[in-house]
């Protein structure tokens, strides 16, 4: 096996390596219902002690409703009056005016007058309007946003043009004579790495026939 | 029928022209160099995959565009590594990318969120930048001045990429190991170099293009976002002869025959499918009128052995 070859060997198992580790630990990390221990449905079925006597039911539950004893035409039992006293809508009296509320009930919730941010007593009026912070979403205001999109299209420049220009700057130096051109290409789009290797790579001796 | 054909239709076809401009001009790079580069689609969708989940993860939408470069430059280079190191069938190579990015970024969103075929929804977008005094002209506003930053980009590439094809050294080299890479190398440069940088290029656009569906046009990668667009991306630049200006024009044209499809839904009685067909009748029909006169270079595909 050449040098260019083992080169190329060692770069490719260790992008394989970074991709297996990252692929391992998405799937490691990942919430899945299966592994959730607090999902109700879901049971131990190897840590389960399968000998050890099952524990007994109560009355209640082992009495089983007898169907062939049951007097089927016996009238059911009523119900308590609350539930079954429904509303009298044919008796109602629509035209009357409803009784106006008083006091904190009958105050409308000025919302566009209302300070959000103000911390308000538990009582007042405005409270529970306020609509409750989702939980897990973080809200941006525009200068975060501003912010994200500076630095992260200043990054993004940086190691747009930083690859091509590591290519050209570093077009004579002794890493790129070295490489064989696929570690090359692979250094240049990691390129950083191509800046703190480039000291420890030397151009190579050109032996030059002096004649005699 | 006739009030869909307005400006409106030009604009949305720019923004789904982006994606194959991106991609188009990546390949141009990698054909140009004498490497096939069918892999495109595939690209894309690692792309997509890549910048969907670090722009969740992280926040930050400009990360995901930089995972999205450095993914896209990955798997192309494993096509790289195939096609021109080990001078594998370059069609087949492309393709096995293409047969992983169906199953790769499926099986790492289960692993990651849970569902194989979409990924939880981005906080934050490639921001849209609003062109001052120009935006504010009534058509010329509305036709260039308000776009997100990755399609300025995607068009600002295109003098870029014919700028360095054309007028710079690194593009006579690139060129030259696409056309003769016996002469080339006589020359003294590196084919194999050069080859990787056209390669290189084409996985970095490629990666872009695919990050522009989930980040910028957009908000979540969802299973098999490019809908064939790497495939209409070299349609489209075997269209252009190669060349970054004419492939701009049939990386547009490819654009509005999609919004036109998606915007006649529902105004003309067809089925839905019939009218979604569209784009790719359309490209058949290039593909079949001009593949046989179209200059490819004269080494793309084959694959060089450097003489002892």
């Amino acid at each position: 096996m050449n040098v260019e070859k083992s080169w190329v060997l060692v770069v490719f198992s260790l992008v394989l390596i970074i991709l297996f580790f990252l692929g391992g630990s998405s799937m490691l990390f990942a919430e899945t219902p299966v592994k959730n221990s607090e999902n109700p449905g879901s049971v131990d079925l190897q840590n389960t002690d399968w000998d050890a006597e099952e524990p007994e039911k109560t009355k209640e539950a082992d009495a089983p409703i007898d169907l062939q004893n049951t007097d089927w035409d016996a009238e059911e039992p009523e119900k308590p009056k609350e539930e079954l006293s429904p509303i009298d809508l044919q008796n109602t009296d629509w035209d009357a005016e409803e009784p106006k509320k008083t006091g904190e009930e009958a105050a409308p919730v000025n919302l566009q007058n209302t300070d959000w941010d103000e911390d308000s007593p538990k009582d007042a009026p405005g409270q529970q309007m306020k609509p409750p912070a989702r939980a897990g979403v973080v809200e941006l205001n525009d200068g975060e946003i501003s912010l994200i999109h500076w630095s992260g299209g200043f990054l993004f420049v940086i190691y747009l043009f930083g690859g091509f220009l590591t290519a050209y700057f570093l077009r004579n130096a002794g890493i790129s004579k070295r490489c064989p051109p696929d570690v090359l290409i692979l250094l240049h789009i990691f390129w950083p790495l191509e800046w703190i290797l480039s000291p420890f790579f030397r151009n190579p001796v050109t032996l030059v026939n002096q004649g005699g | 029928m006739w009030e869909i054909l307005d400006l409106e239709l030009i604009t949305s076809g720019v923004r789904l022209s982006t994606p194959l401009i991106l991609a188009a001009l990546g390949g141009m790079f990698s054909e140009r160099a004498g490497v096939v580069n069918i892999a495109l689609d595939g690209i894309m969708i690692f792309g997509a995959f890549a910048a969907a989940s670090v722009a969740y993860e992280t926040g930050n939408p400009w990360l995901g565009l930089i995972a999205a470069v450095l993914v896209g430059g990955l798997i192309a280079h494993v096509h790289g590594v195939a096609s021109i190191r080990y001078q594998a069938d370059q069609i087949v190579s492309g393709t096995a990318i293409n047969i992983l990015a169906i199953g790769a970024p499926a099986m790492l969103a289960n692993a990651m969120y849970g569902s194989t075929s979409i990924t939880p929804n981005i906080k934050l977008s490639i921001p849209t930048l609003s062109i001052p005094l120009i935006s504010d002209i009534p058509v010329v506003g509305m036709l260039i001045g308000e776009y997100s930053l990755l399609i300025y980009f995607a068009f600002l590439m295109v003098p870029f990429s014919w700028f360095i094809l054309y007028k710079t050294s690194f593009g006579l080299r690139l060129r030259s190991v696409g056309e003769n890479p016996e002469a080339a190398d006589t020359a003294g440069v590196n084919v194999y170099l050069m080859r990787f940088y056209g390669v290189w290029l084409s996985g970095i656009l490629a990666g872009l293009g695919g990050a522009y569906l989930s980040i910028a046009h957009g908000s979540a990668y969802v299973r098999n976002i490019s809908a064939g667009r790497g495939f209409i991306a070299l349609a489209a630049l075997i269209f252009g002869r190669y060349n970054p200006k004419l492939t701009l024009v049939a990386c547009l044209m490819f654009g509005i025959a999609d919004a036109f499809q998606i915007r006649v839904q529902g105004v003309i009685d067809i089925p839905v499918q019939f009218i979604q067909i569209f784009p790719y009748i359309l490209t058949m029909v290039v593909l079949a009128g001009l593949i046989g006169k179209s200059q490819v270079p004269a080494a793309d595909g084959v694959p060089y052995t450097q003489s002892k």
